[in-house]
């Protein structure tokens, strides 16, 4: 069989695409060395022990957040419910690792919020009002109150499908609303619900800004130690596959949790939920229970770094913050549009081709979102110096090792399913007898991508570059291993500014990535708005 | 000259499921067949055959004398010259009605313009030239995407249930102007449709499917006097009987 542009091109990616992870776990098969022993006997177990606590503090606590939230907004009316439907969900613009410092700077003995209480009651300077946030409970919030959004977004739909006539059939046999809620509605919406929870186990687990800041020793901060402190690399790779492992045994856990989502889902008796309206008490309960995450997640983090940056930085716009803001704008715009035009190459090949290899090939293209991105930093910069010492350095030096390459194709790697599942959406709204009639036309191949697909793809593709483009922004670890020297992006001037408990200065490129972050998530209350079944309302 | 011709053509997606049985037919130039059967039988399938979208796993296909499908070589759908009326209409939203009448036509711009406008005003859409397709109405888009299929001057027009999801009223009448058009401009036509009035109105030929065989074949007037409780079960039929 003689192989095209659009087979040879989703084959090519999937070598790409799988070679960094690929890499990192052949790792496991090498030697083992001192340093391994070192961190097996003595320093793996407190990985581990932390890792636990922090995923399953998170899980808990996300769950009962996310869960909680959504079933009130999809179930009662109360004061605020219409502003809260959307506002909930503005934690996202905020990385847990902005949260961390944030929450430092107000919390820390002498942080803005014990200052307060201070003068406030006119106390001295030994008291302390606010508990240490530097610990295991204090990442747990951080984690929690950033990443809610994911558990309420999928559970609030999940809601929103559930059939009146399934809960009335609860009430009428004796449930309370209460025991609808937790033996009824929660289990009907489970596999949704496992959905967010993977995602946001996913995010804590391969974090590294957050708990690096509070000093918890991880896997991540582990690995970071290991490469950069005790510079073996081998070592590292060996920590980072056994990371994987875990991220991919959650993936296979989310994959059979979604096996049964159909479940849930009984449209053909579909009757929209009736909503009760709380007043007194009740009205007051749930406008807290909403408020609270979205002033934890939101609106102090902002309220904090805009309090640093007007009252100690008015000058924070300076060359080399421009110049930081410039490097971040570029690489990400760059690795945004190459994962926006490959998403849009991949799934044209699929339809055009309707071959079902190229569907298996490119769902795992989409995996790299799962991989913490200081494993695929560490396989990137792996098959760069690979290349580098096997095809260049003949030639000249090292070429690819240390580029603004090796960041852009981790960031294009990590980023790629985020485009995909946009432009696969777009996809599904062109109805197929569009091609057959524009082949008929004689329209294929690429005029038939460029005259009829890509103009109405439009919209779906700029959503991918919106989504990636705040991806990037946001993204740490990889960009910590991968960028060339003396270049900076905004998440790594704000991650060296809080290292140097320089916090003012961190707030000016802190508040830039919140307000790229708020972009997408702007796009995201719109179509949540437009998602409210009118006959709910 | 016979415009199209099929020669012992079979078709499966599983092994040993045929979909399409040693079907075999032979078009003139300008003739204008039908292809009735219930849903599922397989007519669409054989429409979407002649014009290439999917390969046949054995026979032979041949217009105007030149294979263009067998077991050794395909033409490629967009090298067939053939036109393509779908019942979804199909129409590209984002360029306007003169756009996509103009979309396969090749020549100069003007050419290609006054082309396109001819077919409008034939189908009585020309003043519409410049709107989008959202822009009118379901009866509306039919013409032009018929008109859209004729352009660009194919051998044969292939349409998939064109008037499906058209009122009774509408239906009537596109099927008379249809006619009309293709007969005044000797256009060979391929009409699938499980309506029998719309094999009766339009074709000069009717073919009946059922479980991917030929179980009737003739002259619109010969299927008329067939009993077609004996042969011919599907609904549509039975509804006009």
């Amino acid at each position: 069989m003689k192989l095209t542009f659009w087979e040879i091109t989703p084959i090519t990616l999937f070598i790409i695409f799988i070679a960094p992870v690929a890499l990192v776990l052949y790792s496991l098969t090498g030697e083992y060395s001192d340093n391994w022993t070192h961190l097996y006997e003595f320093v793996l177990t407190g990985y581990i022990i932390n890792t636990v606590y922090l995923v399953t503090g998170v899980s808990i606590l996300v769950s009962i957040i996310g869960v909680g939230t959504a079933w009130l907004i999809t179930n009662y009316n109360f004061s605020g419910k219409n502003i809260f439907e959307w506002a909930l969900i503005l934690p996202l613009a905020v990385p847990p690792y902005i949260l961390a410092y944030t929450f430092t700077g107000l919390f820390d003995t002498f942080g803005t919020a014990n200052n307060l209480i201070r003068d406030v009651f006119d106390l001295g300077r030994e008291f302390t009002f606010f508990p240490k946030v530097r610990n295991i409970p204090g990442a747990i919030i951080v984690f929690s109150f950033t990443l809610y959004p994911y558990v309420y977004l999928v559970s609030r739909m999940a809601f929103i499908n559930q059939s009146r006539t399934m809960l009335e059939a609860g009430r009428t046999l004796g449930l309370n609303k209460f025991e609808t809620f937790y033996k009824l509605g929660v289990p009907m919406i489970r596999p949704a619900i496992i959905g967010g929870l993977m995602l946001v186990i996913m995010e804590t687990i391969s974090d590294f800004g957050a708990v690096d800041h509070f000093a918890i020793s991880t896997f991540t901060t582990g690995i970071f130690r290991t490469w950069y402190g005790m510079y073996d690399i081998e070592t590292a790779k060996q920590l980072a596959s056994l990371l994987l492992i875990f991220a991919v045994t959650l993936i296979l856990i989310e994959r059979y949790s979604r096996r049964n989502a159909s479940y849930s889902n009984a449209m053909s008796l579909y009757k929209p939920l009736f909503l009760t309206k709380l007043k007194g008490i009740p009205n007051t309960l749930a406008f807290l229970i909403c408020f609270t995450p979205i002033f934890i997640g939101f609106l102090l983090p902002v309220m904090e770094l805009l309090y640093w940056a007007l009252n100690y930085k008015l000058d924070f716009f300076n060359e080399k913050f421009i110049t930081t803001a410039w490097n971040t704008f570029y690489l990400a715009l760059i690795a945004a549009f190459l994962c926006s035009i490959l998403a849009v190459i991949i799934n044209f090949s699929i339809r055009y081709k309707s071959n079902n290899y190229l569907k298996v090939m490119s769902s795992f293209l989409t995996v790299g979102y799962a991989v913490p991105g200081l494993i695929l930093a560490i396989g990137v910069m792996q098959m760069l110096t690979y290349f580098d010492q096997s095809f260049i350095s003949e030639f000249s030096n090292f070429i690819l090792t240390g580029s603004v390459m090796g960041l852009v194709l981790a960031y294009v790697i990590k980023s790629y399913a985020l485009s995909s599942s946009t432009i696969e959406a777009g996809y599904q709204r062109i109805n197929s007898r569009v091609d057959d009639v524009a082949r008929t036309l004689k329209t294929s191949g690429w005029a038939l991508l460029a005259q009829v697909h890509l103009p109405l793809l439009k919209t779906s593709f700029l959503t991918s570059m919106l989504l990636v483009v705040s991806e990037v922004i946001k993204e740490l670890p990889a960009t910590l291993i991968l960028r060339p020297f003396n270049f900076d992006t905004l998440a790594v001037y704000t991650y060296i500014y809080a290292a140097e408990e320089r916090m003012y200065d961190a707030a000016a490129p802190s508040i830039a990535i919140v307000m790229v972050g708020l972009i997408p998530i702007i796009i995201l209350t719109r179509m949540i708005r437009t998602s409210r079944p009118a006959s709910r309302d | 000259m016979t415009a199209l011709e099929i020669k012992d053509l079979n078709h499966y997606y599983v092994k040993g499921k045929n979909v399409l049985n040693d079907v075999n037919l032979e078009l003139e130039e300008g003739e204008i067949l039908s292809i009735l059967g219930p849903s599922g039988c397989g007519k669409t399938t054989l429409l979407r055959i002649i014009a290439g979208l999917e390969k046949e796993t054995g026979g032979s296909i041949l217009m105007k004398d030149q294979i263009i499908s067998d077991h050794f070589h395909t033409v490629l759908t967009e090298n067939r010259d053939v036109g393509l009326v779908v019942q979804e209409r199909a129409l590209f939203p984002h360029l306007t009605i003169i756009n996509n009448v103009m979309f396969g036509v090749s020549g100069s711009k003007t050419e290609r313009h006054s082309t396109a406008m001819r077919l409008l005003k034939l189908f009585r859409v020309d003043r519409y030239a410049y709107n989008y397709p959202n822009e009118i109405s379901s009866g509306e888009q039919q013409r032009v995407a018929i008109a859209r299929a004729m352009a660009p001057n194919p051998k044969i027009l292939l349409m998939d249930e064109p008037f499906g999801t058209l009122d009774q009223s509408l239906t009537n009448q596109l099927r008379v102007e249809t006619r009309k058009i293709l007969k005044d401009n000797n256009i060979t036509a391929i009409i699938v449709s499980h309506d029998f009035d719309d094999a009766l109105s339009m074709s000069d030929k009717v073919i009946v499917i059922e479980d991917g065989t030929v179980i009737q074949s003739g002259s619109a007037k010969d299927i008329t006097h067939i009993s077609r409780e004996k042969s011919v079960k599907f609904s549509s039929i039975k509804a006009n009987t």
